[in-house]
């Protein structure tokens, strides 16, 4: 093994541990769970996501459209005009930090750890 | 004298067309892997990587960009978005290992070497497709990317590694 390659290696074991931390750390946030949803790079539309949670809606962009489904505090896409439906094949997600991204679409969707608005970026 | 010139030639064009061609055969067949949605092996690294070897810098450039391009094409998908993310992986990728090739070669071998395209593909795609979305959440599959992109790197860098050996003689007495 050459010098260079023990780095490569050494770095990927440094980044997994980074990795596991970090997802462990994440799974382990109980703030409420908030669906964003951006189209075009925009966000249209934030919908608070519990086990309670019903509903299908359909998404536009200039690109195209999708339709997502909330159910039983998980997300899915149902429908998309996309060519190559990775965004259905990818199933549901529930966990914080997951997303689920249209790429033909320019469509994502990601569910975050607490309510995001406005407020934020200009707060010091 | 000119005609041996362009015999090699032409056996480097045959021989960069079958790269491309398993390339693009190799990237059909391989399956999909978890947890990330469209992420895979990687497998038509194998031949950037042998073309560099065999061949040369430009020579790798040539077969990374019709390959992924060529790959698009025999999909049926030809949607610009995600066309870029694949061609823009593939070519970072290839410059990435051709630099550590040229310029390092004493420390990496072809597995380290393998490895630094898969990191530097996975990143490319990643902060295009960042880009494309503008969604700060993708960040959370970052170190994921990252560890897989190296992962597959190792994997890729391995196979390759046999088929360089078992390929030498062959491709070397033959031009």
């Amino acid at each position: 093994m050459a010098k260079g390659d023990k780095l490569l290696a050494l770095i990927l074991v440094v980044i997994f541990i980074f990795a596991i931390g970090q997802y462990t750390f994440i799974s382990m946030s109980k703030a409420k769970r908030t669906i964003i949803i951006r189209s075009d790079g925009e966000i249209v539309q934030q919908i608070p996501l519990n086990e309670k949670t019903a509903i299908i809606t359909t998404i536009k962009s200039k690109e195209g459209t999708i339709t997502m489904q909330v159910k039983n505090g998980k997300v899915h896409i149902i429908e998309s005009t996309c060519h190559d439906k990775l965004c259905i094949k990818q199933g549901w997600i529930s966990k914080t930090g997951e997303s689920i991204v249209c790429l033909p679409n320019r469509i994502s969707i990601s569910i975050v750890g607490e309510e995001r608005n406005e407020i934020d970026s200009i707060t010091y | 004298m000119k005609s041996t010139r362009s015999r090699i030639k032409l056996k480097e064009l045959i021989y960069l067309s079958i790269l491309i061609a398993l390339g693009i055969v190799l990237n059909l067949i391989e399956p999909p892997i978890s947890p990330i949605p469209g992420a895979k092996l990687g497998l038509a690294n194998i031949v950037i990587l042998l073309a560099l070897l065999f061949f040369g810098e430009s020579e790798a450039i040539v077969v990374a960009l019709l390959r992924a391009i060529l790959s698009a094409f025999f999909k049926g998908m030809l949607h610009p978005i995600p066309l870029f993310t694949s061609v823009g992986g593939s070519i970072m990728a290839a410059i990435a290992m051709i630099l550590v090739y040229d310029l390092c070669r004493k420390h990496f071998s072809i597995v380290g070497i393998s490895i630094i395209g898969g990191i530097v593909n996975n990143l490319t795609q990643f902060f295009i497709v960042l880009y494309i979305t503008k969604n700060s959440a993708l960040w959370y599959y970052f170190p994921i990317l990252l560890f897989l992109g190296g992962i597959s790197g190792w994997a890729i860098g391995l196979i390759t590694k046999i088929l360089y050996n078992k390929m030498k003689t062959v491709v070397k007495n033959g031009s």
